[in-house]
């Protein structure tokens, strides 16, 4: 079904909306989800709520692009179980990814940016104009990375690159976020 | 736990972010990341080629260095001073501004300059009882080598035969002469040059060339001709440089080399590359700086090298070697006397002449076996060759071509006669400009005292190139009153000149029209009076005056020649002709097999009523019909 057909769905409370939610992105979750937990029992768990968000969430929501949406769910969620879970659970790659972005984080003496509201709110303007600003092929490195938690390995097989590549990729792209976000003024 | 909220922040991207990079969507990605690769790829070769093509850009258009290379690390050498101007004269600056210069003049070239250099031979022999001089030497006691040497009962001949020089004996017997032995002299392809047979004729020297990829070298080999049927080499000297001449005298020999020094041969860290040397045991010795004479104004990177050779033992007694050196060279018995000729420019552009000919004499003495600088004068003009030069009573006496580019840019010639003190190297007397306007000497013969001069004019008329001369003869008996008298105009003029029976002066040269002419000419009291003359249709000079033969007991004439039909020269010919009261009368001609390249190496001999004539690989033998 389409993305809209199966919103629709959501809005008329229709049960069929999580099994087509399922059938049409259920291994998109999934593969989210276990990329951030590297549990298959965590992560079906964490699919299973996010469709349970999803229903909750449509109606009022009507998103424009039903993949993201599910996505951002589980990747919250995922993230949440991932705090959850004590700290000896954690994946290795997880830590990796923590790791590396640690590097992005703008120097002590920056301004805080105050308030939850606004601080969320200057952190996606300033993520998103970053984003833009990539080529695709950077972008999409970048993103499957550090949204989707790709390893360096699966990034580099996926686009047809060699994982130095890759990794230079990230290291160039990352140091130019944190320049965006010490010039934005931000701290997190 | 900053870093946690980031990647929790991180999931605020946009939509279309997270869809575009979602594990679906890769082959849009891997599309754009192969659309890069090719951008980037196309990039780098165009980066790579803008790279190469700015690389031989700047290799194209670097200016090519103009300074000589620097030879500091020679500075301890003894030899630094030479070196420095060694490496001065050689240096050749580039032809062209750089590469882009060269490569566009090689493919579109204005004119080719050719810088040609000609070779000569020359040589000689004999063995056995009783020697007599077959060449006509310039100086009494300053004997000369050549190509032929003879004794009472053998001539010796030497000829190269495939690139192997040979020596042929032959019996000395009229009709019945015959070739007695002929001996390979060397196993590899030389330069033959001179022989010399020693006085008591046991003894035959050769000179030889030896030319390899890298050096020029000059080598005397001495054989034991007593038994002309087994001759063997006894002594050997090897020398650099490339034969220029040779003298024996009162048992030594005074060998002339010359070396010249190009800069991609020349090597300062190896000594063999640009000093004079010679070979002593097997080893080469260089000359020591002291040895080697510098004129000041150095305009020429080449060596003459004099060695004063033993006869018997061909051990170096003594060696000089001239830098920059002369181009003729004069030996009396006691001294030689070198002519460097150069050229001298007026700075003034607004004088009447802006440039003329200049020669500077060197002398030498080595009558005490030792080489020792005498002294040297600078005169105006130039000399043709050793018979410019003559050393009587402690006086050089000298005829030079004066040669001045006027103004107007035309050249004007015209003749100057210095004597010149040997005590103190100056003019004691001189006559300038002594010959008709525009006339340059051709030939001059000395005699004690008494010089003859032939000066020639080159015309043009009807698109024929003419010449015509008058005859000089100086007196010289009193130099500080030179005098002389002249002949009328004659046709052509005398290549040769030598005094000849009877007080007669004897002229070998060309007509008008290059047919070879002999002339006989006899001084009365008020000028210079033609005998008689003859002038051979169709028959060419050999300007080679070893090649002549005169006999001056029997006044008998040799000359090489060239035989002409039409306009093809068609073969070779030698011919006796005697002067027989007023008249010259052809005796004997014959025609020869030898190459027509190679008719100055033919050789003719009057020896006791028969005509011997040596021409390569022949001998003719003839009767000779002497009139009385």
């Amino acid at each position: 079904l389409e993305d809209l057909r199966i919103i629709d769905l959501y809005w008329t409370r229709s049960e069929d909306a999580i099994f087509e939610t399922d059938k049409k992105y259920g291994k998109y979750c999934r593969y989210i989800a276990y990329h951030i937990l590297y549990s298959h029992e965590d992560s079906a768990e964490c699919v299973n709520d996010t469709y349970v968000r999803a229903w909750n969430t449509m109606p009022p929501a009507r998103p424009e692009k039903l993949s993201a949406f599910v996505g951002k769910i589980t990747r919250n969620l995922a993230l949440d179980r991932l705090e959850y879970n004590n700290a000896q659970k954690r994946c290795t790659e997880t830590m990796l990814v923590l790791d590396e972005l640690a590097e992005s984080l703008p120097a002590e003496e920056t301004k805080n940016v105050e308030g939850t509201l606004a601080e969320s709110i200057v952190i996606r303007d300033v993520l998103n104009r970053f984003l833009e600003s990539l080529s695709l092929p950077t972008r999409a490195v970048f993103m499957r990375r550090y949204w989707y938690m790709n390893t360096i390995k699966e990034i580099a097989q996926n686009y047809g690159l060699s994982e130095s590549n890759v990794k230079v990729t990230l290291l160039r792209t990352r140091k130019k976020f944190k320049e965006l976000l010490e010039k934005e003024g931000i701290i997190l | 736990m900053k870093k946690e909220k980031l990647l929790r922040a991180l999931g605020d991207a946009e939509d279309r972010f997270v869809e575009e990079s979602s594990p679906e969507n890769s082959e849009a990605v891997r599309k754009s990341i192969k659309a890069q690769k090719i951008v980037w790829f196309k990039r780098s070769i165009a980066a790579c080629l803008a790279v190469v093509f700015a690389t031989v850009w700047v290799w194209l258009i670097f200016p090519f260095s103009t300074t000589p290379p620097s030879v500091e690390q020679y500075k301890d050498s003894e030899y630094y001073s030479l070196i420095q101007k060694v490496n001065e004269l050689t240096y050749r600056p580039p032809r062209y501004k750089n590469r882009l210069d060269q490569i566009g003049k090689a493919l579109f070239p204005n004119k080719i300059i050719y810088n040609g250099s000609i070779d000569t031979d020359s040589g000689g022999s004999l063995a056995s009882q009783t020697y007599f001089e077959t060449t006509d030497n310039q100086e009494k006691g300053v004997i000369e080598g050549d190509l032929v040497k003879r004794s009472d009962k053998y001539i010796y001949y030497v000829n190269l035969e495939k690139g192997l020089p040979y020596v042929y004996i032959y019996s000395i017997n009229g009709k019945g002469s015959a070739l007695v032995a002929k001996h390979k002299l060397s196993s590899y392809t030389t330069n033959l040059k001179e022989i010399y047979l020693s006085s008591d004729c046991k003894t035959l020297t050769v000179i030889l060339g030896f030319d390899d990829a890298k050096r020029i070298h000059t080598a005397m080999y001495s054989f034991d001709v007593s038994d002309p049927y087994n001759i063997t080499r006894t002594n050997e000297i090897l020398v650099r440089g490339r034969f220029v001449s040779s003298r024996l005298v009162n048992g030594r020999y005074l060998l002339f080399t010359k070396a010249s020094l190009t800069s991609s041969k020349v090597d300062f860290s190896d000594e063999g590359s640009f000093l004079p040397q010679y070979n002593d045991s097997g080893k080469f010795i260089s000359l020591p700086m002291e040895k080697i004479i510098m004129p000041e104004n150095a305009t020429d990177a080449s060596y003459m090298s004099a060695f004063l050779v033993d006869e018997q033992s061909l051990d170096v007694a003594d060696c000089v070697a001239m830098f920059s050196p002369p181009g003729v060279l004069y030996v009396s018995e006691k001294n030689i006397i070198g002519a460097r000729k150069y050229i001298q420019s007026n700075d003034d552009k607004n004088a009447a002449v802006t440039r003329q000919t200049r020669t500077e004499l060197t002398g030498l003495s080595y009558a005490d076996g030792k080489i020792n600088k005498l002294g040297s004068i600078d005169i105006n003009g130039s000399v043709n060759n050793q018979y410019n030069m003559d050393e009587f009573d402690n006086t050089l006496r000298v005829v030079t071509t004066t040669e001045e580019l006027l103004a107007d840019s035309t050249l004007a010639y015209n003749a100057d006669f210095y004597c010149i003190s040997l005590s103190d190297w100056k003019i004691v007397s001189q006559k300038l400009g002594f010959a008709p306007k525009n006339e340059q000497v051709h030939s001059v013969r000395f005699t004690d005292d008494k010089a003859y001069v032939c000066t020639a004019e080159q015309k043009t008329i009807n698109n024929i190139i003419r010449f015509d001369d008058p005859v000089f003869v100086f007196d010289l008996s009193d130099i500080n009153n030179l005098t002389f008298k002249e002949s009328d105009t004659i046709d052509g003029y005398s290549a040769s000149l030598a005094a000849f029976t009877n007080d007669t002066l004897l002229g070998i040269g060309v007509d008008s029209s290059r047919n070879l002419k002999i002339d006989i000419y006899k001084e009365n009291d008020t000028s210079v009076e033609t005998v008689c003359s003859v002038t051979f249709e169709n028959m060419t000079l050999c300007d080679n005056y070893k090649a002549y033969y005169i006999d001056r007991e029997y006044g008998i004439i040799g000359v090489p020649t060239t035989v002409r039909s039409s306009v093809q020269i068609s073969s070779a010919a030698y011919m006796f002709v005697q002067l027989s009261g007023n008249k010259l009368v052809t005796l004997y001609e014959t025609n020869t097999t030898i190459q027509l390249w190679n008719i100055e190496n033919q050789r003719g001999l009057y020896i006791d009523g028969y005509f011997y004539i040596l021409s390569g690989e022949d001998f003719y033998v003839a009767e000779a019909p002497l009139i009385y």
